[in-house]
């Protein structure tokens, strides 16, 4: 009886239409009672939205449910995979592929998400090839691919493949969103408005709306764009953090008041652009782009000493990451330039963005698992960090001890 | 021994040849010569009614808002007789960065015959480990009817000591002929301009021993004594034994480095001495102050009449030297909110024009920038402050993948308002983004403070794609209609005449300091007419490796009435002009 809303959950998974997901899930249980193959779905939805500690908890209850423990074990290894934590669940992820397991599509979409996160694009290009073949009829292995390219600043081939995921499903969220996003990177708005203003038909259009005020402040539309940030603003917090996770996308940044803050900055209504131009940097205070709106808007507010103070960090920031550019032409030269990568996460993670700089970090273990100085780096950002995620202390341990066995191999005679 | 002329910036009298007392013989035509050339007003060439005429006959009050004019410009490079290209010596295959910058045009009357002359820089040549050679850059006499004749060996203009990129005119002696400063790597070559049709290089008499490499220069009189002073921009530390090899797309190909890989150069600053020589002071501006720059602009953004320098840096933020008066400046780029583009990030920037785009009668600054960066458009807004606008001006809706290097703003169409051509080409081999040659852009100032893109028919200049570079927009033909010189890299200058239907009239003035520096640089213009009130600033350097002209031009649309114009000098003093002449270029002296 609950085998059919399983089952469409599952289906609302791969558009990652997670509220709809959820509401078959439920409908699932109460048909069915404490069945484990409803704490599963949950997990699954959790995992896929990312969110770990609901993750563990369905879990533990499908656990307590009697669910098979492979299923249980399947979903830890997933979420690991998908995180870019590969060290330890790679081979179970390529043997599990070898198999032709039955969820081969689930296993590639984490699997090829994990390694984009950790910079191995071959190995995740080699994935997608036996995905889409295997899967002709889903979009993820095509939209997977342009946000590869479009990480690669490959343009053209990402929006390319962007429209070849929505050739199979027109309605598939990311993929819509991630060409919207992609125009408006090559400053082609008039056409990202045009596809953000066909997403907003999704559960949760919060997300959708920001880049869609982004693209209208792009075409110098500014009064379109400020009543759809107000109206972002005043929603649910919970609403607009499930309208990124919809689209798949995680901004660092409280974006949407980063925005409106600018835009009424540039419209010389400091007094409005202040206080969101404040919690936009509460959120992420490597915002560069915000804390400059915010020394601007402070100038204008006549409260000079305060403006430079923000202009001199932002200047800071900006002379610090003065380097980037010269490590990025070294990486490209060299791949295997770790010094480099070192150097360039370092820079990153301490001045623009603890994403970006984690992933250059980490991207160093493709060509030596053990690199002591990013190993100490890292394991001192996750130790300063354990409240963020509940696997930051567990990272930091990980990190700390790698870096420990790197220094004695290396003291060794 | 220093190259000296004498001043002659009271008496407005011509006929006293320079004199150079450096072994270069004068000759004996050059008085008789120079005579002719001061007469040549009198006698029609030089159409400048005296100052304070009458308004022409026809002129009416204003109407409503004419609709948007499509300029149209006609390139007639071959039939004017101008043949010029500036080489790199890409062929040699190495990708040096040296090659990316490529060469700018410049104008102005050297002979003072009432018409623009045109120059441009030859570029140069190279072997890997060996110095780098320079190629003559070019001199092209204005024989009126859009027709040039080759002056470049008359005039003795045909040397070059250093790999040439751009230059900077002005008449920094004050004796009423411009000399012509050419940049470059290596040092500077600076011809004094004799003032017989001839000119002579005296770069270390004159003290302009500037062995670096030089992009862009800005004359202006910083220290507010009269004379023109001179701000040199240097670019990177880029030479044979700091060259290293960039990797193109394919494996072994090489591809110009990206200007990340350099250290940035610091500026220099050099002082008139009031005698045709200079006076290197770098503490002016602080030494430690760098950036990689490539253009310049010299202009009073905050208008307490003393000129300021506005620096454009490649990857490095934008340089603001506020002129805290004798010729000390303080660096506020970044407080005053012009280092950065909108979102605060630094920009490779190249090119500079400075517009009142939104008729507040403020200086705006418009910088162009490389591609996947937006042109900036930084709205003055009082007090030294500046907002970057971009967005709200629509020039983040153009896109990004133009690499934009040299840009002028000015009225082309007679609407009242500034309009803005960029020239745009890449600097790489082998982009991944856009194509090598690239579109011009003319941006339609729509007169509520919006640019709009104007399209031209297929087979049109601005329909093609170039490598572009330097850009000026002058009225060859003394028509009243703005015409635009374009120079490209490896391949000939355009000279394209305009030939749009324009209704209403011009008013072109040409300034000459008397007290202040002759070129009038760090002067302001406001006409004021049935329509409001116009801004034109008088700057030194501005678009990239270019010389614009320094007169100053107005469009005014069908039926508008100019009611009078206001000058503020260099040093402050406010000149009412209670009759302007439309249609008529006029020549205003310095009370």
């Amino acid at each position: 009886m609950a085998q059919l809303p399983r089952l469409y959950a599952l289906r609302a998974l791969l558009t990652r239409d997670f509220t709809g997901a959820r509401r078959w899930a439920s409908a699932a249980g109460w048909l069915s009672y404490r069945d484990p193959r409803y704490a599963l779905v949950e997990a699954r939805i959790a995992r896929c939205e990312g969110d770990g500690k609901r993750l563990q908890q369905e879990l533990t209850r499908a656990e307590h449910w009697g669910a098979d423990p492979q299923a249980i074990q399947r979903e830890k290894v997933l979420a690991l995979a998908q995180s870019g934590q590969l060290e330890e669940v790679e081979p179970q992820l390529i043997a599990w592929l070898a198999q032709g397991d039955a969820e081969a599509n689930e296993i590639s979409d984490a699997y090829v998400n994990g390694l984009a996160m950790i910079a191995r694009f071959d190995d995740a290009l080699s994935v997608l090839e036996s995905w889409q073949r295997d899967f002709p009829d889903d979009p993820r292995p095509e939209y997977r691919l342009g946000r590869i390219q479009e990480h690669q600043e490959q343009y053209a081939e990402a929006e390319a493949s962007y429209r070849r995921a929505l050739a199979k499903n027109a309605r598939f969220p990311p993929a819509r969103y991630s060409l919207g996003r992609n125009l408006l990177r090559v400053r082609r708005a008039e056409e990202a408005v045009e596809v953000f203003r066909s997403c907003l038909d999704i559960r949760h259009p919060e997300a959708v709306q920001v880049e869609l005020a982004i693209a209208l402040k792009t075409l110098g539309q500014a009064n379109e764009a400020r009543p759809i940030l107000r109206q972002v603003l005043a929603a649910d917090p919970a609403r607009l953090k499930a309208s990124y996770v919809a689209i798949d996308d995680q901004p660092e940044g409280f974006e949407a008041a980063a925005e409106y803050g600018k835009l009424e900055a540039d419209a010389m209504n400091f007094a409005e652009a202040e206080p969101w131009l404040v919690k936009a940097l509460e959120v992420n205070p490597l915002d560069l782009i915000s804390r400059y709106a915010l020394a601007v808007t402070l100038r204008g507010l006549g409260r000079q000493a305060e403006a430079t103070r923000e202009f001199d960090l932002v200047a800071a920031s900006r002379k610090a990451m003065d380097s980037a550019g010269a490590l990025s032409s070294r990486i490209k030269a060299n791949p295997e330039d770790l010094e480099a990568r070192y150097l360039l996460g370092k820079v990153i993670l301490e001045n623009e963005s603890e994403r970006t700089g984690l992933y250059w970090l980490r991207s160093i273990f493709t060509f030596d698992p053990g690199y002591a100085p990013a190993h100490e780096l890292l394991a001192d950002y996750f130790a300063k960090k354990p409240d963020q995620e509940s696997y930051y202390g567990r990272l930091a341990d990980y990190h700390r001890k790698m870096a420990a066995a790197s220094r004695l191999k290396a003291d060794s005679p | 021994m220093p190259c000296f002329t004498q001043s002659f910036a009271d008496s407005d009298e011509y006929c006293v040849a320079a004199r150079c007392p450096i072994g270069i013989p004068r000759r004996q035509f050059a008085l008789l010569f120079a005579c002719w050339m001061a007469l040549a007003p009198a006698s029609g060439c030089w159409n400048s009614p005296p100052a304070n005429v009458a308004p022409q006959q026809g002129e009416r009050r204003a109407e409503a808002k004419s609709p948007p004019i499509t300029p149209r410009f006609v390139e007639v490079t071959e039939a004017s007789g101008v043949s010029s290209a500036y080489h790199n010596h890409e062929e040699s295959g190495r990708r040096a960065i040296v090659e990316s910058l490529g060469g700018g045009v410049g104008v102005c009357d050297y002979d003072r015959d009432g018409r623009f002359d045109l120059f441009f820089p030859g570029g140069g040549t190279f072997e890997v480990g060996r110095p780098l050679r320079g190629i003559p850059g070019t001199l092209w006499r204005n024989r009126g009817d859009m027709r040039f004749a080759n002056a470049t060996a008359a005039a003795a203009i045909d040397q070059a000591d250093h790999y040439s990129h751009g230059c900077a005119i002005a008449d920094c002696d004050n004796d009423g002929f411009p000399d012509i400063l050419v940049t470059g790597y290596g040092g500077l070559n600076f011809f004094r301009n004799l003032g017989d049709g001839t000119f002579v290089e005296c770069r270390v008499s004159a003290g302009l021993t500037d062995d670096q490499w030089s992009s862009s220069a800005a004359w202006g009189d910083f220290n507010g004594d009269g004379d023109l002073d001179l701000y040199v921009v240097h670019y990177v530390d880029w030479s044979w034994t700091n060259d290293p090899s960039c990797p193109g797309p394919r494996p072994g190909q090489r591809e110009t480095c990206s200007p990340m890989e350099f250290k940035s150069l610091p500026d220099v600053l050099y002082f008139s001495q009031g005698d045709g020589t200079f006076r290197r002071d770098d503490s002016a501006i602080g030494p430690e102050t760098t950036g990689k720059g490539l253009g310049v602009i010299a202009v009073d953004v905050n208008q307490d009449c003393r000129l300021d320098v506005y620096v454009a840096n490649d990857t490095t933020p934008n340089l603001l030297f506020i002129n805290q008066g004798a010729g000390r400046f303080e660096e506020q780029g970044v407080t005053s909110g012009t280092a950065f583009d909108h979102r605060g990030i630094p920009n490779g920037s190249m090119g500079l024009a400075v517009l009142d785009y939104d008729g507040d009668l403020r200086p705006d600054l418009w910088v162009t920038n490389y591609e996947k960066e937006t042109f900036a458009l930084y709205r003055n807004d009082g007090g030294g402050n500046f907002r970057c606008l971009t967005e709200n001006a629509g020039i983040a809706a153009l896109g990004t993948l133009y690499v934009g290097f040299g840009t002028v703003a000015a009225d082309f169409t007679r609407s009242g308002v500034e309009d803005l051509v960029v020239s745009n080409g890449h600097i790489m081999h082998f982009p991944a983004y856009s194509p090598v040659k690239q579109e011009p852009l003319y941006l339609r100032n729509n007169g509520r403070a919006r640019f709009v893109r104007q399209t031209f028919p297929n087979g049109d200049y601005f329909s093609l794609k170039h490598v572009g570079r330097g850009v000026i927009a002058v009225d060859l033909d003394q028509d009243g209609k703005l015409d635009l010189v374009f120079s490209h890299t490896n391949a000939p200058a355009a000279i394209l005449q305009q030939q749009t239907e324009l209704q209403g009239s011009w008013v072109e003035l040409e300034l000459i300091g008397r007290r202040s520096n002759r070129d009038a640089i760090g002067s302001r213009v406001v006409l004021e007419s049935s329509r409001g009130k116009q801004l034109r600033m008088i700057v030194g350097g501005g678009s990239y490796l270019s010389q614009n002209p320094y007169t100053v031009n107005f469009g005014l649309p069908p039926e508008t009435s100019v009611t009078g114009a206001q000058i503020t000098w260099p040093d402050g003093a406010v000149q009412e002009l209670t009759n302007v002449p439309t249609g008529a270029i006029q020549r205003v002296l310095e009370p």
